[in-house]
C-alpha cells in the first residue's frame, strides 16, 4: 500500500512539476507556502522556487498512540485543530487512536509503514522508556523525529492535612526509611511517574532507589487515592491536577520545572532547584514521523511547525492546558532524545529494569 | 432552595431547541452504539470528540453525557435478542434477558429494560442533586484494601451462586483470573503471559473473552437447532409493554438496584459492569425463587439495568466534584472538557455552573427523551427475531468480529476471540459454568493488584485489610451475602420447627 | 438397566485438564522475570497461588468422580449422537477455519472484501449454496457495516487497497 502510495505521489508531482514549467507559473494555492497566510514574509518569498513536491495532496495520517482522551490524544488533537485553522495544513487531518502496550503497539506499526510520507505520531518520554525497561523492541530511532513541541511537568502532591511541608521534608524521610513514605502514581513501575520520582529523589542525594515503594494504581485512579490518604505523595503531571491544587484539596510540594510556571495558584509551587535540589524533568511532547520519512516531507513538517507555534492561535491553546512552550526544531530534538535516552538509562539500571540490550 | 434555583437555570439552558436536539442526537447514537457489540460508550464519547470542538462546553457536554447513558438504555437490546452484550455493563442483561426472548417474551423483556433504565438514571439524578458531595467524600475512603475486598465480595457472591458443582465454579473463577493476568505486571513493571506479543501487553481486554463466549458460543449451539429445524423465527409480535403483575414484581427491585448502582459507579475504577452484576446477585440472594434466575425472571433483567444506568449517573461525581474520571468514559469527556477550556474539578460548580446545571439538567430531559425514543425502536429491533436464523447467525458472527476489531484496532483480538470462542463451546460441554470466569477475568486485574498495592503501603502486614471500618463493613457483608442462603435455610427450618411444635 | 443408575459426566476429564492446566501456567508462572526492586518474587507469586489453586481443585474433582463415567459419558454421547450432531460440529469446524482465514486476509484484502468472503463462507455453511442470495447478503452486510462504522462513526477498519475507500 504503502509503495503504491509513493508512487502515485511522484506520478502527481511530476505532473505537477510538468505543469508548472509549461505553464511558467506555479499552481495557486498548491504549494505548502502559500497555503499558509500566517507565514512571515521571508517564509513567503521563499518558498515557491524551493518547493519541488506537491505535499501534503491527500488526507493525512495522525496518530495518538494512546487511547482518546489522554495527554498524546490532546496534544495531537490540539495540533490538527490549530493546523486546520490557521490553515496551514488544507488536506484532511483524520486522527486514529493506536493505543496499546503504552504506545508500543503504534510504534510497531510505524514500522510497517516506513517511508510513508503522511504519518504523523505524537510521542513523550514513554517512547524512550518503554524501549529501556524492554517492553518495546523500538526506539525513537526507529522513527523519524520531527520537532519537540510543548513540555509539561511532573508535580509532586500531597493532601492539604499531610505532615509534609515541603519535598525537602519527603527526601529527609526517605533517606531515614526508605519505606517511610509511599509514592503513589498512575504509570507502571519503570514508567514516567515513577521515573521522574527517582531522578529528583537522586539528586536530592537519596540512595537505595530500589527501596522506595512506588505503587501504581490502574485507571487514573491515583488522584483519587491520594486525595483519600491511602498513599503518602502522588508523582503526576502538573495539569492533572490543576484544578484541584487551585481548589486547595491537594499541596504541590513541588514542579520540576526550571522555573515557575503559570499564574496563580501554579505560580506559587516552588521548584524541586529553588529548594535545593538540583534537578528537573520535562514531560515534553513531540511529533514523529515514520520511519524513513522522504525528506520533502520532514522539511514540509520543519517549516509548518516553526510556523504553527508561533501562531496566536497556537499559544492560546498552550496557555488553555497549561503547556509550556518547548519548541525543538528536527536536529535538536534529535540531539535532546539521545541525552535524555542516557539519563533514563542510568536510572532504570540503578532500579534494575533496564533490560539488557 | 438554593439547589433548585440551580437547577430551573439548568432546566432553561437544556430545553433550548438545539439542546434538546443534541440530548435526543446524543442518546440516539448512544443507543445504537450500544447496542454493536464490542462498542461501549467509550467509543460513542470517542467517536464525537472531533464534533464538540465546535460546540460550546455545555453542548459538548451534555451530547457526550446523552451518548453515555443512551448506550446503557442500548447495550441490553443485544443481550436480550441474540445473548450477545453490547458492552460489560450489559453482561447481566444476558442471563435472563434473552431466556426472556426464547420464552417468547422479548416484547415485555425489551419494554422492563427500557423501564428499569428510566428509572434507575431519573432517581439516580435526583441522587446526583442531593448528594453528589457526601458520595465523592465516601468513594474517596475506598483506598486500595477496601477495593480489593469489594472485588473479593462480587466474586464470591458469583462462586457460590453457582449451583450444582461448587468445585467447577471454583475452577471457572480461576481460570478466569488466569486470563486477567496476562499483560505488564503495573507493580514491577514486568510482563507476565504475553508470549513477547505486544497487543498482550495491555492485557485481555474482557469484551473479547465475552464477545468470544457469547455471540461465538451462541451461534455454535444454534448450529444443530438450525440443522435440526427447531429454531423458528418468531413471526408473530405483541406490544412492547409489560403486564401489570410484572410491574408489582419488578418496582422494588428496580429502586433497590439503583441505589446500589449509583454508589459503585460513583468508585472511580468500578463501574457499570460491577454494579450490574452485584444488583443482579442480590436480587437472586433475595428472592424466593432462586432457581428462577437465570431462566427468564424478569427481576434478574430489571435489576442490573436500573443498577448499570444509576452507575453511569454516578461515574460523573468523580469528575464533577474532583476532577478525576470515574469511568473511561467520562475520563473521554474530561479530555473533551479540556480541549474546551474548561478545568473539571473542585471548582467547576462555582466557576461553570451553567455547564455543571446544564449538565444534570440535560440528564433529567435526556431520560424522558430515550424512553420516549427507546419503546418505539424496541418495537423495530424485536423483528430482528423474524430474521430467519440461518441469515440471522451469520450477521451476529460478523458484527461480533467488527465490533472486536473496534476495541483495539488490531487481529491479535481475532484469534484471542476465536479461542475464546472454543473454550466456551468446550466449557459448555463439560459443564463448567462460564459466569464466575467472566467475572473473574473482569475484576481479577483490579484484585491482584489491590492487593499488593495494600500489603506495600502496610510493609507487607495483611492488618490493613481489616483496617478501616469500611473494610470490616465489606467483609461483614461478604460473609453475609455468601452465608445467606444457609442461614436462610435454618431459619425457614427453625419457624417450621417452632411452628409445628406450637401446633 | 443397571448403567442408567450409573452416572455420565466429564469431571475426571475436567479434573485432568484443570491440573495440567495448572501445571503448565504454574510452571510459566514460575520463569516469569524476576522483580528486581522489592520482593524478586512479587509478580509471580499471584499466579503461583492460581496455579497451586486450580491444581488443588482439579485434584478435588478427580477424587470425586471416577474414570468410568467419563468414559461413560463419551461413550454415551458416541451412541446418542445424530446425524445432526456430527453436522453441527462439522458446521462449527468450519466456522473457525472461516474466522482464521478472516483474521489473516483482514489487514491485506480490506475490511469491505474479507468481510464479504467471511459472510459468503459462513452463509454457505449455515444457509445452504444459495450463491446469489447469500452473495448479495454478505455484500450488504460488509458495505453497511463499513458505511456506518467508518463515515458515520468514524472509526478505522481496514481499507480497501486500490481504492482506497
Amino acid at each position: 500500500m504503502s509503495l503504491r502510495k509513493k508512487l502515485w505521489s511522484s506520478v502527481m508531482a511530476l505532473s505537477l512539476v510538468g505543469a508548472m514549467t509549461l505553464t511558467g507559473c506555479a499552481p495557486k494555492a498548491a504549494t505548502p507556502a502559500e497555503t499558509a497566510p500566517a507565514a512571515g514574509t521571508e517564509a513567503q518569498a521563499a518558498a515557491p522556487a524551493e518547493v519541488k513536491v506537491d505535499y501534503p495532496k491527500s488526507a493525512l495520517e495522525f496518530i495518538a498512540p494512546s487511547g482518546a482522551g489522554g495527554g498524546w490524544d490532546l496534544t495531537i488533537r490540539t495540533v490538527a485543530k490549530v493546523l486546520q485553522d490557521t490553515k496551514l495544513v488544507e488536506k484532511p487531518m483524520p486522527i486514529t487512536n493506536n493505543a496499546g502496550g503504552g504506545g508500543g503497539v503504534n510504534l510497531a506499526y510505524m514500522q510497517t509503514q516506513e517511508g510513508s510520507d503522511k504519518l504523523i505520531s505524537v510521542y513523550s518520554p514513554p517512547i524512550l522508556l518503554i524501549n529501556l525497561n524492554g517492553s518495546s523492541e523500538y526506539s525513537y530511532e526507529n522513527t523519524t523525529p520531527l520537532a519537540r513541541l510543548i513540555t509539561d511537568y511532573g508535580a509532586f502532591v500531597v493532601p492539604k492535612n499531610s505532615k509534609y511541608k515541603s519535598i525537602k521534608e519527603i527526601m529527609d524521610a526517605l533517606k531515614a526509611d526508605p519505606k517511610s513514605v509511599k509514592i503513589g502514581g498512575n504509570s507502571s513501575a519503570g514508567s514516567m511517574d515513577h521515573i521522574q520520582f527517582l531522578i529528583i529523589a537522586k539528586a536530592a542525594g537519596v540512595t537505595n532507589l530500589k527501596e522506595i515503594d512506588y505503587i501504581s494504581f490502574q485507571d487514573g485512579t491515583a488522584t483519587a487515592q491520594i486525595l483519600g490518604g491511602h498513599v503518602d505523595l502522588l508523582t503526576t503531571g502538573l495539569g492533572d491536577v490543576q484544578s484541584l491544587i487551585e481548589s486547595g484539596d491537594l499541596i504541590a510540594l513541588a514542579h520540576t520545572g526550571a522555573e515557575r510556571v503559570g499564574e496563580g495558584a501554579l505560580a506559587e509551587i516552588p521548584t524541586c532547584k529553588e529548594q535545593g535540589i538540583d534537578a528537573t524533568f520535562e514531560n515534553w511532547r513531540g511529533l514523529f514521523g515514520a520511519p524513513n520519512m522522504p525528506q520533502y516531507a520532514v522539511d514540509f513538517w520543519q517549516e509548518t511547525l516553526a510556523k504553527m507555534v508561533e501562531t496566536e492561535e497556537w499559544k492560546t491553546e498552550a496557555a488553555k492546558h497549561g503547556w509550556a512552550d518547548a519548541y525543538m526544531n528536527q536536529a535538536d530534538f534529535t540531539n535532546f532524545l539521545k541525552e535524555t535516552n542516557e539519563d533514563y538509562k542510568e536510572i532504570l539500571s540503578e532500579i534494575g529494569l533496564l533490560a539488557v540490550q | 432552595m438554593e439547589v433548585l434555583n440551580h437547577l430551573f437555570a439548568g432546566l432553561a439552558i437544556a430545553i433550548q431547541p438545539y439542546h434538546l436536539l443534541l440530548i435526543t442526537f446524543g442518546g440516539v447514537l448512544g443507543t445504537i452504539v450500544g447496542m454493536l457489540p464490542g462498542l461501549g460508550p467509550a467509543t460513542g464519547v470517542a467517536v464525537l470528540l472531533p464534533l464538540t470542538f465546535s460546540m460550546s462546553p455545555t453542548a459538548a457536554l451534555i451530547t457526550m453525557a446523552g451518548v453515555y447513558y443512551g448506550a446503557m438504555f442500548g447495550g441490553s437490546r443485544s443481550s436480550i435478542l441474540i445473548n450477545t452484550p453490547g458492552d460489560g455493563a450489559a453482561l447481566a442483561a444476558t442471563f435472563d434477558g434473552y431466556p426472556m426472548a426464547m420464552n417468547g417474551k422479548a416484547e415485555s423483556a425489551l419494554a422492563i429494560s427500557a423501564i428499569a433504565s428510566f428509572i434507575g438514571g431519573l432517581v439516580s439524578v435526583v441522587f446526583l442533586i442531593l448528594l453528589a458531595t457526601p458520595v465523592a467524600k465516601f468513594a474517596l475512603k475506598f483506598g486500595p484494601a477496601e477495593y480489593f475486598l469489594l472485588m473479593v465480595a462480587a466474586l464470591s457472591m458469583t462462586a457460590s451462586m453457582s449451583k450444582g458443582n461448587m468445585v467447577k465454579g471454583f475452577i471457572s473463577t480461576i481460570f478466569g483470573l488466569m486470563i486477567a493476568t496476562v499483560g505488564i505486571d503495573a507493580q514491577s513493571g514486568i510482563s507476565r503471559f504475553t508470549f513477547g506479543i505486544l497487543e498482550l501487553q495491555t492485557g485481555i481486554d474482557f469484551l473479547v473473552v465475552i464477545i468470544g463466549l457469547y455471540a461465538l458460543g451462541e451461534v455454535f449451539k444454534a448450529f444443530k437447532e438450525i440443522k435440526e429445524g427447531k429454531k423458528v423465527p418468531q413471526t408473530k409480535f405483541g406490544k412492547i409493554w409489560i403486564t401489570k403483575e410484572e410491574w408489582k414484581r419488578t418496582w422494588l427491585p428496580i429502586l433497590r438496584s439503583t441505589p446500589l448502582g449509583f454508589i459503585v459507579g460513583a468508585l472511580p475504577g468500578a463501574g457499570g459492569t460491577m454494579a450490574s452484576l452485584m444488583a443482579y446477585n442480590n436480587e437472586k440472594q433475595l428472592s424466593k425463587d432462586p432457581d428462577a434466575f437465570g431462566k427468564g425472571e424478569i427481576i434478574g433483567l430489571a435489576a442490573p439495568e436500573a443498577a448499570n444506568n444509576a452507575a453511569s449517573v454516578g461515574a460523573f461525581i468523580p469528575m464533577l466534584t474532583l476532577g478525576i474520571p470515574g469511568s473511561g468514559t467520562t475520563a473521554i469527556m474530561m479530555g473533551a472538557l479540556l480541549m474546551l477550556g474548561i478545568q473539571p474539578g473542585p471548582l467547576l460548580f462555582t466557576q461553570h455552573p451553567d455547564v455543571a446545571w446544564g449538565l444534570i439538567a440535560s440528564m433529567i430531559i435526556g431520560n424522558f427523551i430515550l424512553a420516549i425514543v427507546n419503546i418505539p425502536m424496541a418495537g423495530l429491533l424485536v423483528r430482528v427475531l423474524a430474521v430467519p436464523p440461518k441469515i440471522l447467525y451469520p450477521l451476529v458472527l460478523g458484527l461480533a468480529f467488527v465490533g472486536t476489531y473496534a476495541i483495539s484496532n488490531s487481529v491479535i483480538d481475532f484469534y484471542i476471540l476465536i479461542l475464546f470462542g472454543i473454550v466456551g463451546y468446550f466449557m459448555e460441554k463439560i459443564k463448567i459454568p462460564t459466569a464466575p470466569m467472566i467475572l473473574a477475568v473482569i475484576v481479577g486485574g483490579t484484585m491482584e493488584q489491590s492487593f499488593r498495592q495494600a500489603t506495600k503501603i502496610a510493609n507487607g502486614s495483611l492488618s490493613i485489610f481489616v483496617g478501616s471500618p469500611l473494610a470490616k463493613a465489606l467483609i461483614l457483608i461478604t460473609i453475609i451475602s455468601v452465608a445467606y442462603p444457609a442461614i436462610k435455610k435454618i431459619v425457614f427450618k427453625m419457624f417450621k420447627k417452632t411452628g409445628s411444635a406450637q401446633a | 438397566m443397571e448403567n442408567n443408575k450409573k452416572t455420565t459426566n466429564y469431571d475426571f476429564l475436567s479434573g485432568v485438564i484443570s491440573v495440567v492446566l495448572g501445571v503448565v501456567y504454574g510452571f510459566m508462572a514460575y520463569n516469569i522475570k524476576r522483580s528486581p526492586m522489592g520482593n524478586p518474587l512479587a509478580p509471580s507469586m499471584f499466579p503461583l497461588i492460581l496455579a497451586a489453586c486450580m491444581i488443588i481443585f482439579g485434584i478435588i474433582l478427580i477424587l470425586k468422580s471416577d474414570l468410568e463415567s467419563t468414559k461413560r459419558a463419551f461413550q454415551k454421547a458416541k451412541e446418542k449422537a445424530t446425524v445432526n450432531d456430527k453436522e453441527s460440529q462439522k458446521m462449527i469446524l468450519a466456522t473457525v477455519l472461516a474466522a482464521l482465514v478472516y483474521a489473516l486476509i483482514l489487514e491485506h484484502l480490506g475490511y469491505v472484501i474479507a468481510t464479504f468472503i467471511f459472510m459468503l463462507a459462513m452463509l454457505t455453511i449455515t444457509n445452504g449454496k444459495k450463491w446469489v442470495k447469500n452473495s448479495i447478503v454478505a455484500l450488504i452486510f460488509s458495505c453497511v457495516v463499513y458505511y456506518i462504522f467508518f463515515y458515520l462513526l468514524g472509526i478505522s477498519l481496514p481499507m480497501t487497497p486500490f481504492i482506497n475507500l
